[in-house]
């Protein structure tokens, strides 16, 4: 059977079908919640925050317009705003003391730890600043084109770009600094 | 070669445009923008420096790329979302009914909104009847009375 466009499903949303919400749910919670993850880097605050967006797709379903945001774009952009309110309400703290970043894919704990570059890399992403993070979240892991990452940063195609740059940039220089032996078996 | 070795030689490219493009692109050379690739490629053949660039920006892409994966979504956070979903019988109020539940949580908000109602009602009677104590000498609280629970019959006049 061929699978309905987010658009079809959000016009059955909006006319109260729980069927639709239950597609769109299986289909979008857990790229949110992985960025939300990411971004946050605290499990229980990530799923507070994805829950929260897709309250506010709820909300909007009746009033959904067709063509005015692509919805995944839209889950996204609200994930974003919430994650980063929620990154400047937070006291500052050294790197050391902010612990390991959550495990972004596994539920599972010592998932994490199963391969040494994933949890070398997890620390890296987790330390980068939020913004590079964020763009790095979207379009590596969640697979947004870099205009869709714009979309949902609000931002210029050219300012991901630069973002996503220097997030590998800098990625690659811890690589080769902290854990040159990975960079030979690779 | 040193970078300025490099940009006498080639014109433009120098390993700093490599490293700016690698960062930007990846290693990958078919992920790069076709017009760049000839240049790039000339300049990692011929240089260590450069080709250590696209070595150490090939395994950084190893390394993303074996980071992706499916989330796990919590049971409970599945369920909770969907018992929140819109459903034909559960339709969310419309802006003012939310306000008035929202101000008035206790009971039916068509109570308070209607005893808001009334004493508007009385106030614009009051005020379109020109009543006034001191031009009838009757108070504002039996003028009140007399509007709730009708005329005061005393011998044959009304107040």
């Amino acid at each position: 059977m061929r699978e309905q466009s987010d658009e079809a499903l959000m016009a059955r949303v909006g006319r109260g079908d729980q069927a639709a919400c239950a597609l769109l749910v299986d289909r979008h919670l857990g790229p949110v919640l992985g960025f939300c993850r990411r971004l946050l880097g605290d499990p229980a605050e990530a799923e507070d925050t994805a829950q929260e967006v897709f309250l506010r797709l709820w909300a909007q379903a009746a009033r959904w317009r067709s063509g005015e945001a692509k919805l995944r774009t839209w889950l996204f952009r609200v994930g974003h705003n919430l994650c980063i309110d929620k990154l400047r309400r937070r006291p500052t703290m050294p790197l050391e003391a902010a612990g390991d970043p959550a495990d972004p894919g596994l539920a599972a704990p010592d998932a994490m730890i199963r391969d040494e570059s994933r949890a070398w890399l997890r620390r890296a992403v987790a330390a980068l600043p939020d913004r590079q993070r964020a763009a790095l979240e979207l379009c590596h892991y969640r697979g947004l084109s870099n205009a869709e990452a714009a979309a949902a940063m609000e931002i210029g195609v050219e300012a991901v770009e630069s973002l996503l740059a220097r997030a590998r940039r800098t990625l690659r220089q811890r690589l080769r600094a902290e854990v040159p032996e990975l960079m030979a078996d690779a | 070669m040193t970078k300025d070795a490099n940009a006498a030689q080639g014109g433009a490219w120098t390993l700093d445009r490599l490293e700016r493009l690698l960062d930007r692109y990846g290693a990958d050379p078919a992920a790069w923008p076709a017009s760049e690739r000839p240049g790039a490629l000339r300049l990692a053949e011929a240089d260590p420096v450069a080709r250590g660039l696209m070595e150490e920006t090939a395994r950084l892409d190893v390394v993303l790329a074996a980071d992706i994966e499916p989330v796990a979504v919590p049971d409970g956070l599945r369920s909770r979302i969907l018992a929140a979903a819109p459903a034909p019988g559960r339709q969310r109020p419309g802006r003012w009914f939310g306000l008035i539940a929202a101000l008035w949580p206790f009971e039916a908000g068509w109570q308070p909104a209607m005893a808001l109602a009334a004493s508007g009602a009385i106030g614009f009677v009051l005020g379109l009847s020109g009543i006034s104590a001191e031009s009838t000498g009757v108070s504002f609280d039996s003028a009140v009375d007399s509007l709730v629970l009708g005329p005061v019959v005393i011998g044959e006049s009304l107040l």
